[in-house]
């Protein structure tokens, strides 16, 4: 491996663990160990494979194909096929940036006391400054490498001893000890914020906007692995700090204010303030990835030129659709829905939405003209397949769940 | 590729849309008592927060500005709690005790806040001391009923 390839690999582990995090981990890991302790973790180790796989493949088959996601099943598969999963993913790309803008909003009421609401537009604002005035390496890196201030999430984790038996025993899947009904829409919520659709697709075209070629595959499959399995230790560490913390307590976490005190305890001083910029730092990399994947997905969808290193007046439509997609997202932040409850119908969104994300995505992946050699093994199909009968389950049990786990 | 959609995924769409409906209406029954006892979890975890935001600006982990918006926060939800109490057709013996302590929590919180921003360090301990005993008492209640339910 020549030396540009290790910083690049170097570089793609640190923004993928500092890029993991966001407002969904937030909120779900902080809410299941709070209420279930340690008892939800299996949910996150389970949705960390399979998202260590979808984001492999879809690095993969950029660096192959050099075409991103969307770009290729339209062509591929036609431009009705994937209609459909397209406007879902719209969707869901419009809910997750809201619940992210959102998150920044509650961080900078934290910090200075003012209403949510009022935050919602100067956000939106410093969002879309971000994307217009910056290169698509600036963003990935300055906002994963800014991320890595999570990191306290797992020092306060290490700090607090928790039992390891324990940890361990919540690694396996259980029956709840109590309240089943929340277990599950939480177990449904968790997985649906690991495997976020936006992730892999806005992966897919970042791998096109840095010119990976084949060569990259073992880069893509190093970042893949270190980078997401580093990544999930954040949020495992605030599902642990919630759970030594708020659950002894009897704090549940119905609203961030409950949340914000969990970092007190480790770190007397600074926890508030670390809590806050984690949550500020997090939600802004994410909100501006989400910005930029919903742009690309729609620009390769429809054929129009995209990229974010291109001047915006070579690729006007793509701009205008991160443009739309900030404005229209905060206007639910300005007109007063609840951040968190926003991302909690979020994630288990996410979790229904999945069998239309991945069935496209895995008929692409087996297509030997596409990828020969580079196809996807018996190892990966299983996992994809996995995923689909899994999302396909989490479909129909988080429509009930979401009615009356998220009421 | 489109055949699929329509073929495979339809029937697979009504099986999973019918469980879904099952699924719901088996979600949807709860007795009075059981929704009572299920705010006043939420009461509980309410005031925890307050006492766990008093405890921490005593030890100036958090500033004044984040206990009032907590407060704010905490008496929003809390007096909403107090109104399902108010309606609810729960036995009087678990209803009316809880509809008492949740406004004496909702009073706490505006004490421990009024102390906090005139800097009143023993009059938030006082508003802690109260809002630990107010936690216990309601602990007691829903373990109480709970056990019954």
């Amino acid at each position: 491996m020549n030396a540009k390839k290790a910083a690049t690999l170097a570089l793609g582990i640190l923004t993928s663990v500092g890029g993991f995090f966001d407002v969904g981990n937030i909120a779900t890991s902080v809410q299941a160990g709070a209420v279930f302790r340690l008892q939800l973790l299996w949910p996150l180790i389970l949705g960390t494979i399979l998202v260590i796989f979808l984001v492999e493949m879809s690095g993969r088959f950029a660096a192959v194909t050099r075409q991103a996601l969307p770009d290729a099943i339209r062509t591929h598969l036609g431009f009705a096929a994937w209609l459909g999963p397209f406007l879902i993913l719209s969707l869901v790309h419009f809910l997750v940036l809201g619940a992210e803008i959102g998150g920044i909003c509650f961080a900078l009421h934290l910090i200075t006391g003012l209403p949510v609401p009022f935050w919602a537009l100067p956000v939106a604002a410093l969002t879309w400054l971000f994307l217009w005035r910056t290169s698509f390496s600036a963003i990935e890196n300055s906002t994963s490498l800014l991320g890595l201030v999570t990191l306290a999430f797992v020092v306060a984790a290490w700090l607090h001893h928790p039992p390891t038996g324990q940890i361990l025993a919540g690694m396996l899947p259980t029956l709840p000890h109590h309240d089943p009904v929340r277990y599950w829409f939480m177990a449904v919520s968790l997985l649906g914020a690991v495997i976020s659709p936006y992730m892999f697709y806005f992966y897919s075209s970042g791998a096109v906007e840095d010119k990976w070629d084949d060569s990259y595959i073992g880069v893509n499959r190093g970042v893949a692995f270190i980078g997401m399995g580093f990544g999930s230790v954040i949020s495992l560490a605030a599902i642990v700090v919630a759970a030594v913390v708020l659950a002894p307590r009897g704090i549940q976490v119905d609203d961030y204010h409950q949340a914000a005190l969990m970092l007190t305890q480790a770190f007397p001083f600074w926890g508030f303030v670390l809590f806050a910029a984690s949550m500020a730092i997090a939600c802004l990399g994410a909100a501006v990835e989400v910005a930029l994947s919903m742009a690309y997905t729609t620009a390769q969808t429809f054929g129009w030129n995209w990229g974010e290193d291109l001047d915006p007046r070579e690729d006007t439509r793509f701009c205008l659709i991160y443009t739309g997609a900030i404005l229209g997202s905060a206007l639910l932040i300005l007109f007063g829905v609840d951040p968190l409850k926003l991302t909690l119908l979020t994630m288990a969104i996410n979790a229904a939405v999945l069998p239309f994300i991945a069935i496209p995505f895995l008929l692409l992946m087996n297509d030997r003209k596409l990828l020969d050699k580079h196809c996807n093994g018996w190892i990966s199909n299983g996992i994809t397949l996995l995923t689909v009968l899994l999302s396909i389950v989490l479909a129909v049990v988080s429509i009930p769940l979401l009615i009356k786990g998220g009421s | 590729m489109w055949n699929f959609f329509s073929q495979g995924l339809r029937p697979l769409l009504r099986t999973a849309l019918a469980v879904a409906a099952g699924l719901c209406l088996a979600c949807s029954s709860h007795s009075p008592e059981e929704k009572l006892l299920d705010t006043a979890q939420t009461a509980s975890s309410w005031i925890a927060t307050l006492r766990m935001t008093g405890e921490q600006w005593g030890a100036n982990s958090v500033p004044t500005s984040f206990v009032k918006t907590t407060v704010k926060a905490a008496r929003a939800d809390l007096e909403k709690e107090a109104e399902d109490a108010a309606e609810s057709k729960a036995p009087p013996e678990l209803r009316d005790p809880f509809h008492q302590m949740v406004t004496e929590a909702e009073s706490a919180g505006d004490r421990l806040w009024r102390a906090a921003e005139a800097n009143d360090r023993p009059g938030v301990a006082r508003e802690v001391g109260r809002l630990a005993a107010l936690q216990a008492g309601l602990d007691a209640l829903r373990k109480r009923h709970g056990e019954g339910a």
